[in-house]
């Protein structure tokens, strides 16, 4: 059974539990989404970054045993459609993703004086690992100032194990040895151009806090 | 990043269903279904079927998929006939003339993604707050309304379905788990298969998904079948099962029974 068909396999059990013969169901678990207000500043990751939505989005509640504090993720339609994420700075020797101390395959560290090809290559390691990615094509590296520095803006594209083609743009800064991101990754089809200029809103929005 | 673990996280906490049957739907608010002259397309089905093994994994098996395939596009067939509507069913990818093979697997793709998406958020209980008390909200977009433009449809249908069943090992480890129970021992409850299907119907004018049907059917009791996609009855069970009975969306169900109440 591939990733995709267990979701959907798992999701219909849990949303039509009413003939389970196990107590519980989908309400008692409570949606792991809260509301992002349009125009209000919100504080992202671990503090360190604040951001302004142009409409409503869904922030991702965090997991204390499975999320880096620095990384937050907000959907307008689900993850399976388009995810803006927010890396308010990473510092020195951590990972983007939590992994397990044995996995095979790591995902490499953010070392402080990576130059943005670097961190490139580490977001292309990210999807090919973590994120299931069979290809992925590097669209356009260029410089990009971001949260009043020099910064940088890969724009790339993937195709993931459920066959669809995804599109991101990754806007980024290394500040005191931190590193700061904002990437979008959305469905090639549709979705990358509806949640774009959104996320172009939110990264002339973004300010660092000290 | 976060669509890595969503499969696996909800797998753990899947829960395994009593002997039942159900089916739920959601519409778009202004949802009414096709009627009269309507232009219908109908995807080539999504299907899997596998057999559980003893150790509970689901391992695929082609000739049980590729015959309820065609019993389920056969099952669609006679469906559609008695709706009045003008229906035809792509068995190919490559069968609409102007239209590539690529394209259409692309929007089968997305249109996949889509249907995870509304079956996560929709039915499983991690609901989107931007998306509360609006209805369906999900849509195909331009990809869709190129192929309706291209074709002529007004809608397009898709339907994805997985059935399991258990295999000898697994009824086997049932009954010693049953049979312990005379000497002392009751062995956990181990299940048998299942099917989990959903039915989406697309406007093709607009790239909306208007209509979204699921349904699920569970024994705990390995060996006992709720219903068998690989038999012309079961098959027709299913999709009876998923489009018998389209529900309109809320607002158009209102003006419905207001026009009803008007009414001297």
């Amino acid at each position: 059974m591939t990733r995709a068909s267990l979701l959907v396999a798992s999701a219909l059990a849990l949303g039509l539990s009413a003939c389970s013969s196990v107590g519980g169901g989908a309400g008692g678990f409570g949606s792991p989404y809260a509301l992002v207000r349009a125009g209000q500043p919100i504080t992202v990751g671990s503090g360190a970054m604040q951001v302004t939505a142009p409409r409503e989005w869904n922030r991702t509640e965090r997991s204390v045993f499975n999320d880096v504090r620095w990384v937050e993720d907000w959907t307008l339609n689900g993850p399976y459609l388009d995810t803006i994420s927010f890396i308010a700075g990473l510092p020195n020797d951590k990972r983007l993703i939590r992994q397990e101390y044995k996995a095979d395959r790591q995902v490499p560290k953010f070392r402080s004086d990576m130059t943005a090809p670097e961190v490139a290559s580490l977001i292309e390691t990210l999807y090919r690992v973590e994120g299931g990615s069979v290809d992925f094509r590097t669209l356009g590296l260029a410089p990009r100032p971001f949260l009043g520095s020099n910064g940088f803006q890969l724009d790339y594209e993937h195709l993931d194990g459920d066959e669809v083609w995804r599109k991101g743009r990754a806007v980024g800064a290394v500040i005191d040895g931190k590193l700061y991101l904002m990437m979008v990754d959305a469905a090639r089809s549709h979705y990358y151009a509806q949640v774009l200029p959104d996320f172009e809103a939110m990264v002339r929005s973004a300010v660092r806090r000290k | 990043m976060r669509r890595v673990g969503m499969g696996a996280a909800l797998a753990a906490v899947a829960l395994s269903l009593g002997g039942c049957v159900q089916t739920r739907q959601i519409a778009d608010l202004q949802f009414t279904p096709p009627q009269g002259d309507y232009k219908l397309l109908v995807m080539r089905p999504d299907v899997t079927v596998g057999s559980v093994k003893a150790g509970g994994l689901t391992e695929p098996r082609a000739d049980w998929t590729e015959t309820a395939r065609a019993n389920l596009v056969a099952a669609l067939r006679a469906q559609q006939a008695g709706r009045g509507g003008e229906t035809r069913i792509l068995d190919r990818r490559d069968s609409i003339a102007g239209v590539s093979p690529e394209t259409v697997a692309d929007l089968e793709r997305l249109h996949s993604a889509v249907g995870n998406s509304i079956a996560l958020h929709k039915f499983a209980g991690a609901e989107l707050p931007t998306k509360r008390g609006r209805g369906l909200d999900y849509t195909l977009g331009e990809d869709a309304v190129k192929l309706g433009r291209a074709t002529g449809y007004d809608y397009a249908l898709f339907l994805h379905a997985e059935d399991a069943f258990a295999d000898q090992g697994r009824v086997a480890l049932q009954v010693l788990g049953i049979a312990g129970c005379f000497i002392g021992f009751c062995a956990p409850n181990v299940g048998g298969g299942g099917q989990s299907a959903y039915a989406s119907l697309v406007d093709l004018r607009t790239g909306e998904v208007v209509w979204f049907n699921v349904l699920q059917t569970g024994s705990q009791v390995a060996g006992i079948k709720m219903g068998d996609i690989r038999t012309p009855a079961g098959a027709a069970q299913m999709v009876d099962r998923l489009l018998g009975r389209m529900k309109p969306g809320r607002d158009a169900r209102r003006l419905q029974a207001a026009a009803a109440s008007a009414r001297p």
